[in-house]
């Protein structure tokens, strides 16, 4: 097991130590925060902000500015334009402008990761796909699609997109931890049949095998079942989880469904999942 | 700006003082395996104030666990703190490290209601013969 993990969300990637897991998560791609700490302490908080460039470039001049007068030791982050990193000692902030957006990154001073979280930020905030990837979780989501639920509970981690803010959620992606004690040998299809409530209630649905994935696919119906429905499943031998991805769309969006569940198993396939 | 990032909060500390502490097994409770596999952990409940004022003592209660538990419980033997209990955990199942820390502690609080193990607190690890606990 490597010692360091990627942490992707709505719109930004960043390589954190293994062992800083996701604690705070509000806002949406719009503006927001989240929060990443270990056992004992925060270590890392990324706040986001959208806006018209030359709006947020304003604004970060005059962030900028305000430190200098307060005598931090602000100077530019190397290697990246539009860049600040902010230092008092106890506390250093990275402002950053880039596209649309203008992101805060905040940590204790002194943390080892330090030097080497800027370094490895990355923005994919003009990309058509938002990757999602917190707590085994690894998904690629339309970018206008809206987070409606986050549930991070031990064993069972989920987050749920809907395409709009009042319409149902379209994708669900989520992880359930100690695969070793819940397939207890059997395939993934043996044990998705036995134990997925959507896997039993669709008798008629039929499986297919990507690469090492599988997907249950259930056609839409006339009258009760309206919307075409996909399940992608995959174990994850190294962190030991299976790894899961749900759309429920009309079936007149079936070319999405295939670009959805194609890239969540390319996107588990080169993180490590096996 | 985040409290966190100003200086550690009462919770926080609390937070490590959770951390640090190191769970021992009551000495009274019996660990046994059924021969169905079912492990049972039967120990004598905690008599209150009022129950010893009207002259009832502990009786004894037997609570099922699982694997898991009980390999949590087999590890409370006042050698690894909290910390390293979580850490040992998540090691051994393969499991993120903030899964297995609400896992073993939501567990070792289950367990101190029921009287089963107790916690020593203050010290990093136990020596000499007295030690403070806290139920």
């Amino acid at each position: 097991m490597t010692n360091r993990q990627v942490i992707a969300w709505a719109g930004f990637s960043l390589e954190v130590p293994v062992e800083w897991n996701l604690s705070v998560a509000h806002g949406d791609t719009d503006s927001g925060t989240i929060a990443l700490t270990d056992l004992h302490m925060g270590q890392l908080e990324v706040r986001w902000r959208s806006g018209r460039p030359r709006s947020l470039a304003r604004q970060l001049r005059r962030l900028v500015g305000k430190m200098r007068r307060l005598k931090a030791t602000v100077s530019a982050v190397a290697g990246r334009e539009s860049a600040w990193k902010i230092d008092d000692g106890r506390r250093w902030i990275i402002l950053m402008h880039i596209s649309r957006r203008l992101y805060e990154i905040n940590g204790p001073g002194g943390a080892p990761a330090e030097a080497e979280i800027p370094a490895s930020f990355t923005d994919t905030q003009n990309a058509e796909l938002y990757r999602w990837r917190v707590y085994g979780i690894d998904a690629a989501v339309p970018a206008q699609w809206k987070l409606k639920k986050i549930s991070l509970l031990p064993g069972a981690s989920r987050l749920e997109f809907k395409p709009r803010w009042f319409s149902p959620p379209g994708l669900r992606a989520g992880s359930w931890s100690m695969a070793d004690r819940l397939l207890e040998g059997d395939s993934l299809e043996t044990w998705a049949t036995a134990k997925l409530p959507l896997v039993a209630r669709h008798p008629s649905g039929r499986w297919e095998s990507l690469g090492k994935g599988v997907i249950f696919r259930v056609a839409a119906g006339r009258w009760r079942e309206r919307k075409a429905q996909a399940l992608a499943l995959w174990q994850n031998r190294e962190n030991n989880c299976i790894v899961w991805l749900h759309t429920s769309l009309p079936q007149r969006r079936s070319a999405l469904t295939d670009r959805l569940v194609k890239a969540f198993l390319e996107e588990v396939a080169s993180s490590g999942g096996q | 700006m985040l409290k966190w990032l100003l200086g550690r909060s009462s919770s926080e500390r609390e937070r490590q003082d959770m951390l640090r502490a190191i769970p021992v097994q009551n000495p009274q409770v019996e660990r046994t395996l059924l021969a169905d596999g079912r492990l049972i952990l039967r120990g004598p409940t905690r008599v209150d104030g009022l129950q010893r004022l009207v002259g009832r003592g502990s009786v004894l209660r037997q609570f099922e666990i699982d694997t898991l538990g009980d390999w949590v419980w087999q590890h409370c033997q006042g050698r690894l703190t909290v910390e390293e209990l979580v850490r040992g955990f998540g090691g051994e199942h393969a499991v993120n490290l903030r899964e297995a820390e609400i896992s073993v502690v939501s567990f070792l609080n289950i367990l101190a209601k029921r009287n089963l193990v107790a916690f020593v607190v203050g010290r990093e690890k136990p020596v000499g013969s007295r030690r403070r606990r806290k139920r």
